[in-house]
Parts: C-alpha cells; sequence; structure tokens
C-alpha cells in the first residue's frame, strides 16, 4: 500500500524544485539560442508551450509545459508538510503560497490568454482581433435577407487528415492538407473535375516556412461532399484570398473564407488620427500614437494609445505596435492582448515580498542574538 | 450579433450593412471595373478569381475570355507571357522579346500592353491578351479561342479591352 507520508514527502522534497529549476534555466537557453533559426513562435512551442520535446530529433525531454506543472505540485505538496505549519514558518509559508499564485497564473496565460492584432485605417473603426496563429475556415451564408451568417471551423478541426461532419448544413468536408506557408501559381493544364472554384485554374504550392509565423500565408485543401453532385469537389482557400470561392448548398449561397481566428468585442475602436514622429533624416519612427474613440452602447470616449501607453479595456490591453502607410491614409495596427492571468504576478510578488519580510522579522531577534557579544 | 458554438464549431450572424471586411476585400470592392459588353458576348459564371467570363462566339467556334485583377505586377508581364505561349505550346521568350511582339494601346483604364498568341502547328488554341499595369495593381483580359476564331474576335477584344473603366 502506498504511504501517503513517504509520498508527499517525496513529491514535495526541495531537490525537486531545485532541479526543475535548474532545468527551467537550461530550457530558456536553448530556446534563445534556437529563435536565432527558428524564429520566436516555433522556439516557445517547441520548448516553453510543450510537454516535451525531442532532443537531436529522438531524445524525449521534458518541455517548458511539464516542468512547471511539476513545480506546481512540488509547491502546492509541500504545503501538506506537518512540520511547515508552525508560526516560526509562517513567512515561508507565505513565500510558498506567493509562488504557487504565480505558477498557477502562469498556467491560467498559457491555457486562456489570447494574443493578436487589430488593424484600423482612419476614419474607420473595427470590433474584431484577429489571432496571431490560429486559423478558421468560414462558411459565410450570403441569402438570408438582413444579415450574413457564418459558420466557424476552428484550428484543432482544420488539421490534415480530419474529417468535418456537420449535420446542420448537411456536409461533409475532408481536410486534404493545411499547409502553412503556400504561393499560387496558374496551372499549366487543365484540371480534373474534381477540383472546384479557384482550384480550376490555379494551384496552391507548398513554399518554405518563414521563421516569423506572422509572414507566413497558410492555406488549405479540403473537399466538400453534400452540397449536390455539381459542386462537391475538392476546394482551395488561402489567407489574403481575394475572391473567395462560392458554391449552393440547400439552394442557399455560401462562400469560404480562410482566415485568422476572430474573435468579436463587446465595443469598437474607431481611428481618428494616426501620428508619426520620424528620427530626423531618417525613416525610422521614433515615436507613434493613435487617436482613437472607443465605443461602447454607442457611446464614444476619446483616448490616445501610444508607445507604452496602453489602452486597458475589459481585460484587453491595446498596444501602439505598428502602422501602414497608405497613399491617402495612414492604418494603425495595435497589438491587442487578452490575458486572463495579467494580475497574477502583481499580486503574487506583493505576497511573497510580505512573506520574507515576516520571515525576516520572525527570525530577527534570533539573528540579533546570535550576534551579540554576549552570546559568545 | 447572435452566436451558437459546440466542439469548436460556431455559427453567427452578423448584420450585412456592418459586416467587417478585412483589408483585401475592402480593397477589392474599392475597386470595381466596368465595360461595355459586345452585343454577341455572353456573360458565364466562371471561376471565383475571375471577375467576369465571356463566351465569345465566332463562325470558328466559341472562345473564353476572362478578366482578372490581382494586387501587384502579379509575377510580371514576362511570367505571365511565357506562362500562355506555354499554354499554347510555344517556347518561352526573353522580356526584349516579349516587348517586340507586344502592341502599346491606349483605352480607358490607361495604357495596355496587346499579346496576340499564335501557333501556327497548333491552330486549335490561341490567345489574345490585355495586360493593364496600374497603380499598384495588374488586370487581365484573356481570350483563349482557336486561330481562325482570333480574326473575327479580334476587333471587338481590343474594343472591349479599351471600355474597361474604373467606377468611381
Amino acid at each position: 500500500m502506498i504511504d501517503i507520508k513517504q509520498l508527499i514527502k517525496f513529491i514535495s522534497s526541495p531537490k525537486v524544485f531545485s532541479y526543475t529549476v535548474v532545468w527551467l534555466i537550461v530550457i530558456v537557453f536553448f530556446g534563445t539560442i534556437a529563435q536565432k533559426d527558428v524564429g520566436l513562435y516555433a522556439s516557445q512551442v517547441k520548448y516553453f508551450s510543450s510537454y516535451y520535446f525531442l532532443f537531436a530529433g529522438f531524445l524525449p525531454l521534458p518541455g517548458g509545459r511539464i516542468t512547471i506543472i511539476i513545480m506546481t505540485v512540488n509547491l502546492a505538496s509541500s504545503l501538506f508538510k506537518k512540520n511547515l505549519w508552525k508560526m516560526k514558518k509562517l513567512g515561508i509559508i507565505i513565500v510558498h503560497i506567493g509562488g504557487l499564485l504565480l505558477l498557477i497564473g502562469g498556467g491560467i496565460t498559457a491555457k486562456f490568454s489570447a494574443e493578436g492584432n487589430m488593424v484600423i485605417g482612419e476614419g474607420e473603426s473595427s470590433d474584431h482581433v484577429d489571432d496571431y496563429h490560429d486559423m478558421e475556415l468560414a462558411f459565410v451564408n450570403t441569402s438570408l435577407e438582413d444579415s450574413l451568417e457564418y459558420t466557424i471551423f476552428d484550428a484543432p478541426l482544420l488539421g490534415e487528415g480530419k474529417r468535418i461532419k456537420y449535420d446542420k448544413l448537411g456536409i461533409q468536408i475532408d481536410i486534404i492538407d493545411h499547409i502553412k506557408n503556400v504561393r499560387i501559381e496558374s496551372r499549366i493544364s487543365p484540371a480534373d473535375s474534381i477540383y472546384k472554384g479557384f482550384l480550376n485554374d490555379f494551384v496552391i504550392i507548398p513554399k518554405q516556412p518563414d521563421k516569423e509565423n506572422t509572414q507566413n500565408r497558410p492555406g488549405l485543401i479540403f473537399k466538400i461532399e453534400g452540397t449536390g453532385k455539381e459542386t462537391d469537389g475538392i476546394y482551395g482557400a488561402f489567407l489574403g484570398q481575394r475572391v473567395p470561392d462560392t458554391f449552393e448548398i440547400g439552394g442557399e449561397l455560401f462562400f469560404t473564407e480562410f482566415r485568422r481566428k476572430r474573435t468579436y468585442l463587446p465595443f469598437a475602436i474607431e481611428l481618428l488620427d494616426f501620428k508619426k514622429v520620424m528620427h530626423p533624416g531618417t525613416n525610422v519612427a521614433k515615436s507613434f500614437s493613435s487617436e482613437v474613440n472607443l465605443i461602447e452602447n454607442k457611446i464614444p470616449r476619446r483616448v490616445l494609445i501610444q508607445m507604452n501607453e496602453p489602452l486597458r479595456h475589459r481585460g484587453y490591453t491595446f498596444y501602439q505596435a505598428s502602422f501602414v502607410d497608405g497613399l491617402d491614409k495612414e492604418t494603425t495596427v495595435l497589438a491587442t492582448v487578452k490575458n486572463y492571468g495579467r494580475m497574477f504576478p502583481y499580486i503574487s510578488s506583493i505576497i511573497m515580498s510580505i512573506g520574507l519580510l515576516i520571515h525576516l522579522l520572525i527570525n530577527l531577534p534570533k539573528m540579533l542574538k546570535k550576534r551579540s557579544p554576549s552570546s559568545k | 450579433m447572435s452566436c451558437e458554438s459546440s466542439d469548436h464549431i460556431r455559427t453567427y450572424r452578423l448584420p450585412k450593412q456592418a459586416q467587417p471586411l478585412d483589408n483585401d476585400l475592402k480593397g477589392k470592392n474599392e475597386f470595381v471595373l466596368k465595360w461595355e459588353t459586345p452585343e454577341m458576348w455572353t456573360e458565364v459564371k466562371g471561376h471565383s478569381m475571375r471577375l467576369a467570363s465571356f463566351t465569345v462566339p465566332t463562325t470558328k467556334g466559341e472562345g473564353d475570355l476572362s478578366i482578372t485583377t490581382f494586387s501587384g505586377s502579379s509575377g510580371g508581364i514576362e511570367a505571365n507571357v511565357n506562362r500562355w505561349l506555354g499554354q499554347i505550346g510555344l517556347e518561352p521568350l526573353s522580356l526584349i522579346e516579349i516587348q517586340k511582339i507586344s502592341l502599346t494601346s491606349r483605352g480607358k483604364l490607361g495604357d495596355y500592353q496587346y499579346f496576340k498568341l499564335i501557333n501556327e502547328d497548333q491552330k486549335e488554341s490561341a490567345i489574345l491578351a490585355s495586360i493593364f499595369q496600374l497603380d499598384g495593381r495588374t488586370v487581365f483580359v484573356k481570350l483563349s479561342i482557336n486561330v481562325g476564331g482570333i480574326v473575327e474576335a479580334e476587333s471587338e477584344f481590343r474594343a472591349f479591352c479599351e471600355s474597361i473603366y474604373v467606377l468611381e
């Protein structure tokens, strides 16, 4: 039978914490080096967001996620140690709780946070954020009188070989290929009749992915069944496709859109004016700012977003990230982050500081006694 | 906006007027081409990359005309003309040679380069094409037809190209 005390002693051992901290340092080192070759996103996915990664292509080693989970379990289980719960160890208990909160906050950030950008031209407004990395396939029904009905298939369904059965539209979609980066070329010879839409005249060709994931143009090749004899077949879609493919389902006209995962916000941002100041004699921006209207419930509120002064609203943070120079107007690019664990580092740091202070105060008399001449 | 979701599949509705468009689609909507269609041509449903498709009838057979537009140079004149030459079984040419076989004309849309591509050994397919290189955008008009049909359709094709304009 498992001895609970022994188990807690093992998993709460300070040695486990020490080893995981050292391992995290190793991962951070290799992850940082790898960024140079594979880019920030790929390195983050491989070393930090993974449960394990293959070293030299064959040796599985613990990734950042499993390391953090071990650390969290270790810290949490250490709180079950009976000899910890003493008045003189109050400071240590508080430091442990603060550390645990920091790790839990990291977990919440990793699991639930989203990053993307909002692109707004001067005089225009936007109420959605496009994800940096995740894609989605949208089937848009245009046959309704005053609205467009979007059916969105999220990224987890769009992996190569996946099959989506969607009874509401009576269709089945088989994902033939999901390519990270593509280029489009015209067909040289006539296409087989199974290819529909733009694939009838063009081909999607895989291209070497760029190190920076946001620079890639993903493409999707999929087979649709259930729309009818004429329109069933293999379709293609790619990011930024100017003219979407259209087809009928049950007498209603649909078009497809392969786009970055879109999150709609309960408010909109209107760009009133974009300003940039260049370093004299160069094309390098010294500072740039966006004067915007934050529109909620049809009530506008004027806000200035500039470098290091983001707009925070309803859990979203909008940073001035970039801009696009246009012929007649400028466009701002706001990096948008929704981080549910945003407050955890602040709170846990305060808690740990208080813990360390209490620990110091509790041990101060003993330390002073040791140093006083009478104790010698 | 109404919404429902299950297992990575979501549906929602957006009003048509407030339909948010991405920048590419906005660009497409802002650039609307119009033209005067010759009487005998019939507009047909083409594939989605085309702005429009027409069937061009002649006594020697029907031709397929397409109008497409892409941002940027879309590969440039050399790549596109050589692709068309390949489609009718001819060897690729250098840019200088391509310029020699092109004719520069002017239409409502601006100057364009006109190409008449014929393979004497393959009379069933020939191409008439025009390329408009606009500011940040290229418009292609291409008629695929047999050699006999080209003679009949050429004047209408040229008139059609010259009639294309941007809807302000």
